[in-house]
């Protein structure tokens, strides 16, 4: 494969996961929008986890960490997971439903702020792409009727898509299958069973509803891809990190000249933690790989343990960015992170450690871009 | 070269108005002296304007001070004056006969930002204050010159001796924004005055009454309103809730991906920011930063006639003002306004 390809395979592999992790924040936003904002789900009691961590009775079992997780009472509770698709090879496609199994066991849920619950019922919801659903579906009944998988809580399957003409992400129980909400217990006006399976309703979400959930927790449950990390340490964190001498700097001068910023990974999660009120616990891990990352493109320096350096600056597009269909000219920090990211990978090990300040690199696979001018 | 009146310092009376009105009635009306104003936004007390470089020297209810560039190889002193405006809005004033020396006292300004940041008025504003003047004084408002621009930089229109209402309608229809007007209003007041979107105005002749009451408070009041809403618009550090900053079209502007990316171009234009495309299409939601002061937004386009702009921890007002005026500068014009929590049914979203 020549160079250039594999370069552009790497930010294409990069944007990918990047794409791909944005809509499961989106989808774990709109059924937060369903048990948090719609009534009268949102008047129930219920308590909506965005970050799950849940502990299960079995000792030595490390904490689980479905998607969402909806605690309706001490009777019933749901955990969610969303999958972009399954294995077409069966002993795989068996063996990625298996992994569900961690969670077809009583669960503690969160029930509020420092209090936990196992309700006597809980039910697993499965939530896949609209183009593979319903064979999944099909091969689950099958796996589930000839014994190679057993579940004691059977998946409730959903299928999503996005309706381009409403405008709207909808989400709907599978057709043919066995599993279903066991939620009796649970007065009927919010009994998913009487909403989705009887009725057979859709769950219909605009993204106008969830902006102001995805402007608020920006993740989900997931690690996020290294891009995904670094647009939000570059948009929101690293300025904060800024003393007073270098933002009075900035107004003055060129914001695309690096001011550089030591700090330690603890720190790094401190202010982040200050800020923003989602997702404690993981930010060291989501933090060292992001930054190891950007160590690879030459942006940062690695220089102790759990120690960078960062070159910070405004980035702007750089000579070689591969280009996006019909977004010429526009600058995006998730491409031109991932440009840089991918830049490098496979001439670290024969080039020496970069100790000077970033460069604005003139790569060598596509020599038609322009810089994008003076910002 | 340059000529400009100078003041002494006598000629800055113990108060604004009287000063204001005995330059008004003495200086202007003849040849090109104008009283030059230029109305900006800061939440700062008395004790950081005393700090106001170069050094402001306090009057009964104003403060005076002087800038000395050098032109043409020569140190000259331009004295002016700033008061308060009202609510978290300053302005400053001098006497002015070329716009070089416009140039000098919003260039001393424009270097205190983002503490003190220009009163932006939108095409509507502007409107408004014309709207408002029409009918408080019953007076035909005729635009002597105005200047529009297309949101995409791409052509301007000079308007001269029209009615005020022609001059927006034709902007409007031509997709372009109102940049600066000179207008005239007649019987039974006269005034001849100048407002641009940039909070500065200009006092040619007439009732300096009319221009200080109608004109120069309205800019005053608007800068205000807009820095209120802005100010409490910032999400608080460790808060589990964010506010939403809305911008209305009056027409449909998102309806297929060249729009999308015809916003994400328009974002991307923004001076000294940055910014990242977490979602192009079927909706815009883009993160931005603006490295003047570290301010983040969420910014979103989710709806065929609205753009929402959510601030993150530590955005300024003066940011969001920013964002906001260029957003209406290279996109389109609307009306920006803090949508109110709605309610929402199961059977809104069940169906």
């Amino acid at each position: 494969m020549p160079a250039s390809s594999a370069f552009d395979d790497c930010v294409q592999r990069l944007l990918q996961a990047f794409k791909t992790y944005d809509r499961t924040v989106d989808v774990v936003c709109c059924w937060e929008f369903l048990f948090t904002r719609a009534s009268p789900f949102n008047s129930s009691g219920l308590f909506f986890d965005r970050f799950p961590r849940m502990t299960c009775a079995s000792a030595g079992e490390t904490a689980k960490t479905p998607d969402f997780a909806v605690l309706f009472s001490e009777a019933y509770g749901i955990v969610g997971e969303i999958k972009e698709g399954f294995p077409r090879d069966e002993k795989s496609f068996i063996s990625h439903f298996e992994r569900l199994k961690k969670y077809d066991q009583p669960l503690e849920f969160r029930a509020g702020p420092g209090r936990g619950l196992i309700p006597a019922v809980h039910d697993i919801v499965l939530i896949v792409p609209l183009r593979d659903a319903q064979e999944i579906v099909t091969r689950l009944e099958a796996r589930l009727a000839d014994k190679a998988l057993s579940f004691e809580r059977q998946p409730v399957v959903f299928e999503w898509t996005y309706d381009s003409d409403a405008s709207e992400y909808i989400f709907r129980r599978v057709a043919l299958q066995m599993g279903d909400f066991r939620d009796v217990a649970v007065p009927e006006a919010i009994r998913l069973s009487k909403c989705f399976s009887e009725r057979g309703a859709s769950l219909k979400i605009t993204p106008d509803k969830i902006k102001d959930l995805k402007a608020n927790w920006q993740f989900c449950n997931d690690t996020p891809p290294v891009i995904y990390t670094l647009v939000f340490l570059w948009t929101k964190i690293l300025y904060q990190l800024l003393n007073d001498r270098q933002r009075e700097e900035w107004r003055r001068r060129d914001p695309r000249k690096a001011i550089w910023i030591e700090f330690h990974l603890d720190r790094l999660r401190e202010v982040i933690e200050q800020l923003y009120p989602f997702k404690w616990g993981h930010w060291t891990e989501w933090n060292r790989l992001a930054l190891d990352a950007l160590a690879q493109g030459r942006l940062a320096r690695k220089i102790g343990q759990d120690r960078y350096a960062v070159g910070y600056r405004n980035l702007t597009r750089e000579l070689g960015e591969p280009r996006q269909a019909g977004r010429a000219g526009i600058s995006d920090y998730a491409r031109t992170l991932a440009t840089h990211v991918c830049s490098q990978r496979g001439e670290a090990a024969s080039e020496p450690a970069d100790t000077g300040e970033p460069r604005q690199r003139r790569l060598p696979f596509d020599q038609d871009e322009g810089h994008a001018g003076p910002r | 070269m340059a000529k400009q009146l100078i003041l002494k310092g006598c000629e800055f009376g113990p108060r604004w108005l009287e000063t204001l009105e005995l330059i008004a009635g003495t200086r202007c009306g003849r040849g090109t002296t104008k009283l030059f104003f230029a109305t900006f936004v800061s939440p700062a007390r008395l004790p950081r304007i005393r700090r106001f470089p170069p050094h402001l020297s306090k009057k009964e209810d104003y403060w005076v001070g002087a800038f000395r560039p050098e032109i043409e190889g020569r140190a000259t002193e331009f004295p002016f004056g700033i008061f308060k405006s009202g609510r978290d809005t300053w302005t400053a004033f001098s006497i002015s006969e070329s716009v070089r020396t416009e140039g000098l006292l919003l260039k001393l300004l424009g270097s205190l930002s983002p503490d003190f940041s220009p009163a932006l008025l939108s095409s509507q504003d502007i409107r408004t204050m014309f709207e408002s003047l029409e009918s408080s004084d019953q007076g035909e408002i005729l635009v002597n010159k105005a200047v529009a621009y297309s949101y995409r930089g791409e052509g301007e229109i000079s308007f001269q001796k029209k009615p005020y209402h022609a001059v927006f309608n034709r902007a409007e229809d031509e997709a372009m924004f109102i940049d600066k007007v000179e207008f005239t209003l007649r019987a039974p007041h006269l005034l001849h005055a100048f407002i641009a979107r940039r909070g500065v105005t200009k006092y040619i002749a007439g009732d300096i009454r009319i221009f200080l009451d109608r004109v120069l408070s309205f800019v005053s009041q608007t800068a205000s309103a807009k820095h209120e809403l802005f100010r409490n618009s910032a999400r608080r550090p460790g808060e589990e809730s964010v506010y939403q900053v809305e911008i209305c079209f009056r027409q449909p502007v998102f309806q297929d991906r060249n729009d999308n990316l015809a916003f994400l171009g328009a974002l991307d234009l923004l001076s000294r920011s940055g910014m990242a495309v977490l979602h192009e299409n079927p909706y815009v939601h883009a993160s931005v930063i603006d490295f003047m002061d570290g301010s983040a937004f969420d910014v979103f386009a989710t709806a065929p006639s609205a753009v929402t702009i959510i601030p993150q921890v530590k955005a300024s007002a003066f940011s969001l003002n920013r964002l906001c005026n260029h957003i209406f500068e290279n996109f389109h014009e609307g009306i920006i306004t803090q949508p109110q929590p709605r309610r929402w049914t199961v059977e809104e979203v069940l169906a």
